[in-house]
């Protein structure tokens, strides 16, 4: 079964470029970041650019032969810049194979300015 | 006890981003806060017949910092991000997740602050339900900015679509 997706926050997919996962954060005016997140001052939670750098991860999981890959941990995040509606998400992933899974460390950026460093932990 | 209310008047975020329902103890060090998650909510909308309706660990995550930013924001609230300090989230580390929570679930996040400087706090926890761990955190850090250092990038883009 496919998990529920929260595609008003975070699209699913988003689009491949090269070894890019471009994400657009959505920019409805009656969405859930511009009524929620905050009123008056829209700004894409840190927890859309997680998934962001999830589902960079897993495309990059699968592109590589792995499927099946499940989300274990948050190792680390930073996040450096404020990102909005509308701003292009691009992530570039690199996988470490470890004993019990993978370690996929994921560059964030928006206009090539960095948003949030992540390191995800997956287990098979 | 803190109700809807009150949270609102500590924390920015509202419908449908707004992921508590109350607080059940308050300190100036920790905090116990809960959040239920029902078929009902938003993000329930869209979801597929016979898809998996676990709780998306994002906002499981986001539920447990908004706990956090309560805890945070009980000396210092920020319920409006245009006249006061906007909470966010600035770095959070070990983070591991357990069973997936569902609708029907009560979550229970438990926050400990661990220091706190003018401009951000650094605080641990996690969230069970039924006496089940679904989420424990290391360590996160809710960093204050101001407004309107925020949004420099986007009046530099306004100018430039003018």
């Amino acid at each position: 079964m496919d998990a529920i997706s929260v595609p008003a926050l975070i699209p699913p997919g988003g689009l491949r470029s090269g070894e890019l996962l471009v994400i657009t954060v959505p920019d409805d005016p009656a969405g859930p970041v511009r009524t929620g997140h905050f009123p008056g001052l829209a700004i894409f939670p840190g927890v859309g650019l997680l998934e962001c750098a999830n589902q960079a991860s897993l495309a990059a999981l699968t592109a590589g032969g792995t499927a099946n890959a499940t989300l274990a941990a948050i190792e680390s995040a930073r996040f450096l810049s404020p990102v909005f509606p509308a701003d292009e998400v691009c992530a570039a992933t690199e996988i470490t194979e470890v004993r019990d899974g993978w370690v996929c460390s994921v560059r964030l950026t928006v206009a090539g300015t960095p948003c949030a460093l992540v390191r995800l932990r997956y287990r098979s | 006890m803190i109700g809807l209310n009150g949270i609102k008047q500590l924390i920015p975020h509202r419908y449908p981003m707004l992921l508590l329902d109350k607080v059940i103890e308050s300190g100036p060090a920790s905090v116990l806060a809960v959040k239920a998650v029902t078929a009902s909510e938003f993000w329930y909308g869209s979801a597929e017949e016979n898809a998996d309706c676990s709780y998306p660990w994002a906002l499981l995550l986001e539920s447990w910092c908004q706990a956090a930013g309560v805890l945070v924001c009980l000396s210092r609230p920020s319920a409006d991000v245009l006249t006061s300090a906007v909470p966010l989230f600035g770095a959070v580390s070990g983070v591991r997740f357990g069973k997936p929570a569902g609708p029907g679930d009560l979550l229970e996040h438990r926050v400990r602050l661990l220091r706190a400087t003018s401009s951000a706090a650094v605080v641990e926890g996690e969230c069970a339900t039924g006496g089940e761990t679904l989420l424990e955190v290391v360590r996160a850090v809710v960093a204050f900015r101001p407004a309107q250092t925020l949004t420099t990038r986007l009046g530099q883009q306004e100018d430039h679509h003018d």
